[in-house]
């Protein structure tokens, strides 16, 4: 297990390595440079020789990269272009955000996805399963996009149950997690009903029910443990759709995440903030399936050997 | 000996008619076929041209002139969501297309030749599918962004002004299929690696290989046939993801270049509205979601037809 662990851990550096070579490589392959402005009115040339002096833009590429990575070895992100901010000040206002958004959004979909599924396959071809089965489907389907302006316009603008927008009070959390949560809730219901009904026709489910054992406690313990195997490992990916998705739940209630600086960056064309933003949400998508891996192989030792 | 009742159907026949039986997905197939006339014909459907402005009827509630309200420039909005139609469309399937036909050929390729190569293949995609696809496309988009559209007086060679004209002309579509095409094939690839390895080792294709077949033989009578299913089932299944993704791309302002309608853009245009106004983004929402879920429920009704061992 230990050697496991040191595995995945040790590939976490080239695939960190990779991605921001990538990022800052597209990033600099753009042509002009971030105070020229487009539209807006030009700097003057002296202005912006003495802003791209100020920020090391005349320095060559590989001195540029390696200042950028000696300054996030020691935690610095650098400053943002466009605002006054450094991007450490945006992350450290988003992210505890967002990552609460995100583990709200999670834990609406777990708690919908995996009882529906369980529920669904326990009654499998009944109407139950069907309705189940369907909503999976439409739950997949139906983008944050069109589900936001609805919930909002039926339980915000016509019941006047819970605020249109913003965050701070659980009230305003209401909506952005189940709407986060939806989606993945339909994916895991439908890969919680396959992998029950593989397990529920197992020898040993027939064991345990000749045993006598009783029905919840076949269901829950030998049945429900065995089939949530295949479901740990779509965590890690299924996370990584929900916070890139949060940018669009986070700008439709006007959260302040990660997710509007990030889109901020882009249409400002800030690139410091986009490449933070890049590398702060590929280090926590890459550590949550680090995380997911373990659990696998902590819960399946023939992972182990692969 | 019985008498055979009846000629056995070829797969496809089969095939087809286990799908027609599968309303849902004849329900989606249908509205498919519809969105489509709609894309093609929208500039003979649509009441007015998606970009014409009525700055006397900004706001205008459904009904009256106009069917469907009009947005905050005046616009027909019943003529931009038939507009959008064609964005969401062409997006959706070329970028599938596109994206497998990469995915698929990388793979096939990497499983097929296997070794030092396959090992060199396989890690580049690890590296990459360790990168968020929707991250990686926001990227690019930017990039293309800004090299094509803003510098145009800045001299770049003949084949750069070729494609960002023809970027222009299709509205800001050229680039969003690139982006997801060079995103999104990285998964495929890893399916189809899987897929080709485990097909290799079938017996039937032991049997073929042992009566001499060639490796063209074996490709196209063996190998083929029985990933073509697979492939139109799962390229199916994957529009409605390449939908959401044009249409996250055009809400964030990435996507397609103003005035050209996409659900996407007009879903923002809406938000800002929403308090108001708030037809104006659940509309674009509604199509947006229609045309998704519909090639979701064909895409499931063709595995379950394709494939009826699946079927549980």
């Amino acid at each position: 297990m230990l050697s496991f662990i040191f595995r995945r851990i040790l590939w976490l550096i080239p695939v960190l390595l990779v991605i921001s070579m990538i990022t800052f490589a597209l990033m600099l392959s753009v042509p002009g440079n971030p105070f020229e402005g487009t539209g807006e009115r030009p700097l003057p040339p002296e202005t912006v020789a003495r802003l791209r002096a100020h920020y090391g833009l005349d320095d060559s590429i590989p001195v540029q990269y390696l200042r950028y990575m000696q300054n996030l070895l020691r935690g610095d992100l650098g400053p943002s272009y466009a605002t006054r901010r450094s991007v450490n000040d945006m992350v450290a206002a988003g992210l505890p955000i967002s990552a609460t958004l995100g583990m709200l959004g999670l834990v609406v979909a777990l708690s919908i996805g995996i009882p529906l599924g369980v529920a669904s396959a326990l009654n499998q071809n009944r109407a139950i399963d069907h309705f189940a089965m369907f909503f999976a489907m439409a739950g997949v389907s139906v983008p944050a996009m069109t589900s936001a302006p609805l919930f909002i316009w039926i339980f915000s603008i016509n019941l006047g149950w819970l605020p249109v927008a913003r965050w701070g009070t659980w009230q305003q959390a209401v909506m952005p997690a189940i709407i986060l949560g939806i989606g993945p809730a339909a994916v895991l219901a439908r890969l919680t009903r396959a992998s029950m009904l593989q397990v529920i026709r197992e020898d040993y489910i027939r064991t345990a029910r000749a045993k006598g054992v009783p029905e919840r406690r076949i269901t829950i313990q030998h049945a429900l443990k065995n089939a949530l195997i295949p479901v740990i490992t779509v965590l890690g990916p299924l996370f990584a759709s929900m916070v890139t998705g949060a940018v669009v739940v986070e700008r439709i209630f006007a959260i302040p995440g990660m997710g509007g600086y990030f889109v901020g960056g882009v249409s400002s064309r800030d690139y410091p903030v986009i490449m933070g933003m890049v590398l702060v949400y590929t280090f926590f998508l890459v550590l949550s399936n680090l995380a997911v891996d373990l659990a696998y192989a902590w819960v399946d030792p023939r992972i182990r050997l692969e | 000996m019985a008498k055979i009742v009846k000629p056995a159907d070829s797969l496809w026949k089969d095939a087809f008619r286990r799908l027609l039986k599968n309303k849902v997905a004849v329900a989606g197939g249908v509205i498919i076929i519809v969105l489509t006339f709609i894309a093609v014909f929208a500039p003979l459907i649509a009441p007015y041209h998606f970009a014409e402005a009525n700055f006397e009827e900004t706001f205008s509630a459904p009904g009256g002139r106009y069917l469907l309200g009009t947005d905050f420039l005046g616009r027909d909005m019943l003529s931009r969501l038939l507009y959008g139609t064609r964005i969401s469309l062409t997006v959706g399937t070329l970028g599938a297309i596109f994206a497998f036909t990469i995915g698929v050929l990388y793979g096939t390729l990497s499983g097929y030749v296997g070794g030092k190569v396959d090992n060199v293949m396989m890690r580049i995609v690890d590296v990459l599918y360790a990168f968020p696809s929707l991250l990686f496309i926001i990227l690019l988009m930017v990039v293309f962004k800004t090299s094509f559209s803003a510098g145009v007086e800045i001299v770049r060679g003949p084949i750069v002004m070729a494609i960002a004209t023809l970027d222009r002309f299709l509205g800001g579509m050229l680039f969003i299929l690139i982006g997801i095409s060079l995103t999104s094939w990285i998964g495929i690839a890893r399916l189809s690696r899987g897929m080709a390895l485990s097909l290799r080792e079938m017996e039937f294709v032991q049997a073929a290989k042992a009566l001499g077949a060639g490796h063209f033989r074996i490709i196209v009578r063996y190998l083929a046939p029985n990933l073509v299913g697979p492939l139109i089932v799962n390229i199916t299944l994957s529009i409605p993801g390449f939908i959401a993704t044009e249409a996250f791309l055009s809400f964030i302002g990435l996507g397609v270049d103003p005035p050209t309608p996409s659900w996407g853009a007009m879903i923002q245009d809406g938000v800002r509205a929403m308090r108001g106004h708030p037809h104006l983004a659940i509309y674009p929402g509604i199509a947006l979601a229609l045309a998704m879920l519909s090639f979701a429920f064909l895409g499931d009704g063709l595995r379950d037809a394709l494939d009826p061992r699946l079927k549980q």
